[in-house]
């Protein structure tokens, strides 16, 4: 069973050539080739977080993944931005082979594609709404009038252009979140990995969230690969996959 | 309690370094503070073992206010009622020569008086005593150190006399009184008479009562019967003379040694602090699982208390050993600047161990109290949610902060007014400085950090982010603050001291040559040069004049002081006294002429006597007043010291040796050559004979050797002070871990991380150097220009040895950046997988 560029590991085992498959000089924003990540638990106790993964994320594509808690999910985001490394199989980031790199080159690349998005936001309490975006320039070193420019126009474009020196703590959950979907989306990265970026908001919140997340990464051409607990925000992607006890099986089509 | 111990071991067990490095500031902060209570404890023992040794069970002592005691007071005294039976004492430093004379005390008794001696191998016969020449007994533990046996004999000297003695028996007075020396050598009083030159003088006479005899009425009658030549006093008085004379150096190393314990009490709240902080939800859970505050409080009460024991446990061998280490130094100063017992071995009490475990445990759970306090007032909502404790600092920090101006405003206007006149009045102050230094810490370094320019995610950012976890970052500065604000204090007062001794010594000590005994530094006016060997000095070609003096030991205006006679007339010699009050050449011409004296500032300071005044002094003829002509820097004692004429100390002392005399050579002879010929035309006398340059070495070299104690205490400090940089850091990873892990999530790079940490423990020390260095010149101007004219009586010229305090600063600022090393690669070693659902 093919579908257009992301070729998933199912319990058949079916895979196929996709007409729309990268080309050289495209090449798949994500890939992961039978990918396990085994934990060993209390010292000495293997536990599979994921079992032989395979897919291909072609640019620009968005991917929601579903499943329940446990299933592997966060630890296929963790593998995807070169923070956890498999057990086996080979992970390609814009069409880099992360078993290849060492840390420093790992972060690297890290720091220059993927822009991270998490369930409890990880906002630095001690800095403004503006430096929180800007703390990605920071650790790279690019924090000139670009980036500033950069972030504040981020802000504006998710409703935060008045906030821009509030302190963390004077903002809602939802205004934490699209402020941490801004520092992801500040340096343009190629890859957008969102853990659950609606689970510590509420509905209404994380319907307008997910609605901004989805609509800026279109407009920044980002590939947004999302992990929740939603079938209707899983809906909003191009493609739903669920983990299940370390399986991936394609289980929505194209919208 | 299982459940306990067995959570603590675990916890232990995943922070080992953060365990050891609060077990370490604990243990070293007793061992300091042990190290200088077994010293303190066993000089006063030291002393009063002597007493104990030479006075047996004596209920009262009667000892000279002036020179000596003439031999005829003693049938008086044993004439009065109440008394039971009395000894008369005499007794002598002699130097038993070898490549580093060792000093044994000759003690003349009636070894017939009825009174316990603890021979150990007693006399044959105990007219041997009387009839054998130099008969004397050694204790066991000298007579095995040197290879005496009974009957073997051996010279000593005193001043330029060479003794010859006989071991005629052992006597352990250690039995007596444990820490009395093993340096008393006992001999009857008679020979000893003879030996010392000294007929017809006694130094004491030990009293026993009847039973039932008042000791105060029988004290009166006997003072009645000797009239003002004598005092009376009871073994407690003698007691706490010396108490008093050691007081000052006493107090200095105490304050010495809290200073590390209030230092070591930091380490422990930081790391209860850590602890805490990373324990929240397991309290949480307690208190969700029904546990009360109280019952959250007793168990970190209760680590704390096992922490400190465990402390406790460790610093009092550490402080045994310290204290063993610097017995000399301490010994040597003792001998040196009081004329004290050399303290041969160490008094650990029960009381002193009760009193080390006290402060240590007592020190760990004041560090705790701040932080279970406030973690077992949270409730369990909170605490589960994970929010980050936020230490009170955080949101005190200005209250406290005022309460510290106000603190040392308060104590300085205070001091400015009448504290400066009350003699612990400096003390105060400089405990103001120390704890303001604290209480101001969290604004400074929040206000401070919080403003830096961040342009990049490296060493700025992480000095930067210390502002906001105050509560811990604070600690460690106030703690590196106050170890560098003594060290820089006492820096710049040991600088000052030595440069104002340097001036001193280069303004008086002007002869090429001084020739005096060995054992003249202890006995000082007893130890005189024969004719002969003046003679021989005087005769020699090279030498264009001698200078000569005498010294002895009396009571000048209520104090028992130094007078020495010189050549007040000797062309040139004014500048052998440097005058701080008076004119050099009126003040000597008056002194050469009319009898007039001068008097040294540690006297006049402590007497409040001034130019004009008359001063009494007591003779073994009577009291004279004379008149004071100048009152000159001396640095030489701390109880003081009177000089006149030398015509005219014979007048009032009678005749007797020389006991130093300095030379001036002529134009273009050799001084070293002349002290080596010296030495060989003049050889076993015991004589010291020395250059000009050789003397002001030893000045200095007795001078560093005073400091040496608390030189050992500062470094104490300092290690403590750098644990708690480490510690905080630590501790900082620990709390910060998810925060580090969204850096690295987020790009950052190990040596990103790394340099962030660095920077964090730049600003530690930076911040903690710069304060400690404004609060330690404050130190030292009080240091210099309060305590020590206080309680020394020495003006120091304020002196800043900038070599030594740069060569500090830099010291100082690499140790804290090694302190930063571990935990920086530790934080660098953070895993993105880290990040926690905590709001960061």
């Amino acid at each position: 069973m093919a579908r257009d560029g992301i070729v998933p590991s199912t319990l058949n085992g079916v895979k196929a050539a996709d007409p729309g498959m990268p080309t050289i000089e495209s090449p798949p924003a994500l890939s992961f080739e039978n990918v396990s990540k085994t934990f060993l638990v209390s010292g000495d106790i293997p536990l599979a977080a994921l079992r032989h993964v395979s897919f291909r994320i072609p640019q620009g594509r968005k991917v929601a993944i579903i499943g329940r808690s446990g299933s592997g999910k966060s630890t296929l985001l963790h593998l995807s931005a070169g923070i956890e490394w498999p057990t086996e199989g080979a992970i390609r980031l814009m069409g880099r082979d992360l078993a290849g790199l060492g840390d420093r080159e790992r972060t690297l690349l890290r720091r220059e594609t993927v822009g991270l998005v998490f369930q409890f936001f990880n906002l630095l309490s001690h800095l403004s709404v503006r430096d929180n975006v800007l703390l990605p320039a920071w650790i790279a070193s690019d924090l000139g009038p670009a980036a500033a420019s950069r972030a504040e126009e981020l802000l504006a474009r998710v409703g935060l252009a008045g906030r821009l020196d509030d302190p963390i703590r004077k903002l809602s959950g939802g205004e934490m979140q699209r402020v941490a979907i801004c520092r992801a989306l500040l340096r343009r990265p190629k890859l957008l990995l969102a853990d659950e970026p609606t689970g510590s908001l509420d509905d209404e919140n994380g319907r307008v969230v997910m609605e901004q997340l989805l609509s800026l990464s279109s407009q920044e051409k980002t590939t947004l690969v999302y992990v929740t607990h939603s079938p209707e925000l899983a809906a909003l992607a191009d493609e739903t996959w669920t983990l299940h006890s370390g399986l991936l099986e394609l289980t929505g089509g194209r919208h | 309690m299982q459940f306990f111990l067995g959570g603590l071991i675990a916890r232990i067990r995943s922070s080992r370094a953060l365990f050891v490095l609060t077990l370490l500031g604990v243990a070293l902060g007793v061992a300091s503070v042990l190290s200088i209570q077994i010293l303190n404890r066993s000089a006063l023992g030291a002393f009063q073992g002597s007493v104990r040794a030479v006075g047996g069970e004596a209920d009262l002592t009667v000892s000279p206010r002036g020179p000596f005691l003439p031999e005829e007071c003693f049938p008086r005294i044993l004439g009065q009622s109440g008394v039971a039976s009395a000894w008369p004492v005499i007794r002598s430093q002699v130097a038993l020569q070898g490549k580093e004379p060792i000093f044994l005390e000759l003690v003349g008794l009636d070894l017939f008086a009825p009174r316990r001696i603890p021979w150990k191998s007693p006399p044959r016969e105990f007219s041997q005593a009387l009839s054998v020449p130099g008969w004397v007994a050694v204790t066991p533990t000298l007579a095995e150190r040197m290879g005496w046996t009974v009957g073997q004999g051996f010279a000593v000297t005193l001043g330029s006399r060479r003794l010859r003695l006989q071991v005629g028996a052992l006597v352990d007075f250690q039995k007596l009184a444990p820490l009395a020396s093993s340096r008393l050598v006992v001999l009857d009083i008679a020979q000893a008479q003879t030996l010392l030159a000294r007929p017809g003088e006694i130094d004491q006479v030990e009293i026993r009562l009847k039973p039932g005899a008042n000791a105060a009425k029988t004290a009166d009658r006997i003072r009645a019967a000797v009239g003002e030549l004598a005092k009376v006093e009871t073994p407690e008085e003698r007691r706490d003379q010396a108490q008093e004379l050691l007081g000052a150096f006493r107090l200095n190393l105490t304050a010495l040694s809290l200073i590390s314990l209030f230092v070591g009490a930091f380490l422990v709240y930081s790391s209860t602090l850590a602890s805490l902080v990373r324990r929240r939800a397991e309290f949480g859970l307690m208190r969700s699982l029904g546990a009360m505050r109280g019952q959250v409080f007793r168990i970190i009460v209760g680590e704390v208390l096992l922490l400190g024991g465990l402390g406790v446990a460790l610093g009092i061998p550490l402080g045994y050993a310290a204290a063993r280490a610097n017995m000399g130094s301490v010994s040597a100063t003792l001998s040196n600047l009081y004329l004290l017992e050399e303290v041969e071995s160490l008094k650990v009490s029960p009381a002193t161990l009760a009193l080390a475990a006290l402060l240590g445990i007592g020190g760990a759970l004041l560090g705790a109290l701040a932080p279970a306090i406030e973690m077992s007032r949270k409730d369990h909502r909170t605490l589960l949610t994970g929010s980050t404790l936020r230490p009170v600092a955080g949101t005190t920090a200005r209250p406290i902060f005022l309460a510290g101006v106000l603190l040392l405003g308060g104590v300085a206007l205070w001091y400015a007014g009448p504290g400066h006149r009350w003699k612990p009045g400096g003390f105060i102050l400089g405990i103001a400085v120390l704890l303001a230094l604290p209480l101001i810490a969290p604004v400074v370094l929040g206000s401070g950090t919080g403003r830096l320019r961040v342009q990049s995610f490296s060493f700025a950012y992480g000095a930067r982010s210390l502002s906001r976890s105050l509560g811990i970052t604070s600690v460690a500065v106030a703690a590196l603050a106050v170890a560098v604000c003594m060290l820089v204090g006492i820096t710049v007062m040991i600088g000052s001291f030595r440069r104002t001794l340097e001036l001193w010594i280069g303004s008086t000590i002007r002869a090429d040559v001084y020739v005096s005994s060995e054992s003249w530094s202890r006995s000082r006016g007893q130890a005189g040069l024969d004719p002969q060997t003046l003679e021989t000095l005087a005769t020699r070609d090279e030498v264009r004049s001698m200078d000569r003096l005498r010294q002895t030991f009396t009571e000048c205006g209520g104090r028992r002081v130094s007078v020495i006679g010189v050549d007040m007339g000797l062309s040139g010699g004014e500048s052998r006294f440097v005058l701080m009050e008076g004119r050099p050449r009126e003040a000597l011409r008056r002194a050469r002429e009319s009898g007039a004296i001068l008097v040294g500032e540690p006297l006049a300071r402590k007497g409040g006597w001034k130019v004009g005044d008359r001063l009494p002094i007591r003779t073994p003829f009577g009291e004279e007043s004379l008149t004071i002509s100048g009152i000159y820097f001396d640095y030489g004692s701390v109880q003081g010291s009177v000089a006149m004429d030398l015509a005219k100390f014979e007048k009032m002392f009678g005749q007797g040796p020389i006991n130093t005399v300095a030379l001036y050579m002529k134009p273009g002879a050799d001084s070293e050559r002349l002290v080596d010929q010296l030495l060989t035309a003049l050889p076993d006398r015991g004589l010291q004979i020395r250059s000009n340059r050789a003397l002001r070495d030893r000045i200095l070299s007795i001078f560093e050797e005073t400091f040496a104690v608390t030189r050992l205490l500062q470094a104490m400090s300092l290690i403590i002070a750098a644990c708690g940089i480490t510690l905080t850091l630590l501790v900082l990873a620990q709390e910060r871990i998810s925060e580090l892990a969204l850096y690295r999530a987020l790009g950052a790079s190990r040596p990103q991380i790394f340099r962030v940490f660095l920077g964090k423990g730049m600003a530690l020390a930076v911040f903690g150097i710069g304060m400690g260095s404004a609060g330690g010149l404050v130190l030292a101007l009080i240091l210099v220009y309060g305590i020590n004219r206080a309680y020394f009586g020495w003006t120091l010229a304020l002196h800043f040895p900038t070599l030594a305090l740069a060569g500090e600063a830099l010291l100082l600022f690499s140790a804290a950046m090694l302190a930063s090393l571990y935990p920086a690669v530790r934080a660098s070693r953070t895993p993105a997988t880290e990040l926690s659902r905590d709001d960061l």
